[in-house]
């Protein structure tokens, strides 16, 4: 068996950590952002789109935004002493013309 | 009277103009057409090299959908999660031919490449992700679509691209390099 890192919180998209047993659960984690995007960003996106293939300043912009979501789920989760999330869930919806939200949740656990 | 009478000049500069009318509005479209193909082509090949370039370091396909690692033969030592994302666009050309083909419905072949090669290029992504982090494997990845950009119905034409984001994550997983049914024999 693998030895818990201290002051560590060990994300999983499985249904529990892998080397590890889950001791006790302590229930929904979420964290999520709304992230418009900048407008010269934007313009140049529409430049990009007329060839098509990717949008680069898409990608970061939801790279960072997703990253946000992430971290706040995980202080959230750390401030219920958990140390580890379990089943984590991305989910994007597009609210009020050009802005997203970049939602994360799990499942807070402390893991031995 | 001169006046009346109409050379054949003016007949062809008359029939010129309408053909001028055509090039101005739908000469964006073939120029994305030409450019956009070349340019698609070219990140299609790309990311087939770099897919054989990645595959050669990895025993195996180091992405799987499994809840649990592929070799069962090594203990795990760590695990951590692991996500790539892309954001795609087809091209105006291909847009226009979307709207064309959605008259009659059926496979629409143009925006297929497009898309196949945002999924393929988002997979491509999370194995250098996986290989740039140190994992052997990713196990139970998930992907997800969506929608970030609508193209615009006809009355308001200034927006008419559409964008979609691919996420891809998982749990990465690092193996020990002691063999557990060597060990136990």
């Amino acid at each position: 068996m693998s030895v818990v890192p201290q002051g560590q919180l060990m994300l999983s998209n499985t249904e529990n950590i892998p080397g590890f047993t889950i001791a006790q659960t302590l229930g929904l984690v979420t964290g999520s952002t709304v992230r418009a995007k900048n407008v010269f960003k934007d313009i140049g996106a529409g430049f990009k789109s007329v060839v098509g293939g990717e949008l680069r300043a898409y990608t970061e912009l939801l790279q960072e935004a997703r990253n946000e979501a992430l971290n706040r789920m995980m202080q959230d989760a750390m401030s219920r002493n958990a140390n580890g999330v379990v089943n984590v869930r991305f989910a994007t919806s597009s609210v009020a013309g050009g802005a997203a939200e970049l939602f994360a949740y799990g499942t807070a656990v402390i893991i031995q | 009277m001169a006046e009346d009478v109409t050379t054949v000049g003016e007949i062809i500069g008359i029939l010129l103009i309408p053909i001028f009318i055509i090039l101005l509005t739908l000469g964006p479209y073939f120029l994305s057409a030409i450019v956009g193909s070349f340019h698609q082509n070219g990140l299609r090949k790309r990311l087939e090299i770099r897919k054989q370039v990645t595959l050669s370091s990895f025993p195996m396909d180091p992405i799987h959908s499994l809840s649990r690692p592929a070799n069962v033969n090594h203990s795990i030592q760590s695990s951590g999660l692991v996500m790539a994302n892309v954001s795609i666009s087809p091209s105006w050309w291909q847009m226009f031919v979307v709207s064309i083909h959605s008259l009659f419905g059926g496979n629409i072949s143009t925006l297929d490449s497009v898309i196949r090669w945002g999924r393929e290029e988002v997979i491509q992504r999370l194995r250098e992700e996986a290989q740039k982090q140190g994992w052997d494997e990713v196990i139970n990845v998930r992907l997800e679509t969506a929608m970030i950009r609508k193209s615009s119905n006809a009355s308001n034409r200034k927006d008419k691209g559409a964008a979609m984001e691919y996420l891809i994550y998982g749990t990465g997983i690092r193996l020990s390099p002691i063999n557990i049914q060597l060990s136990s024999a």
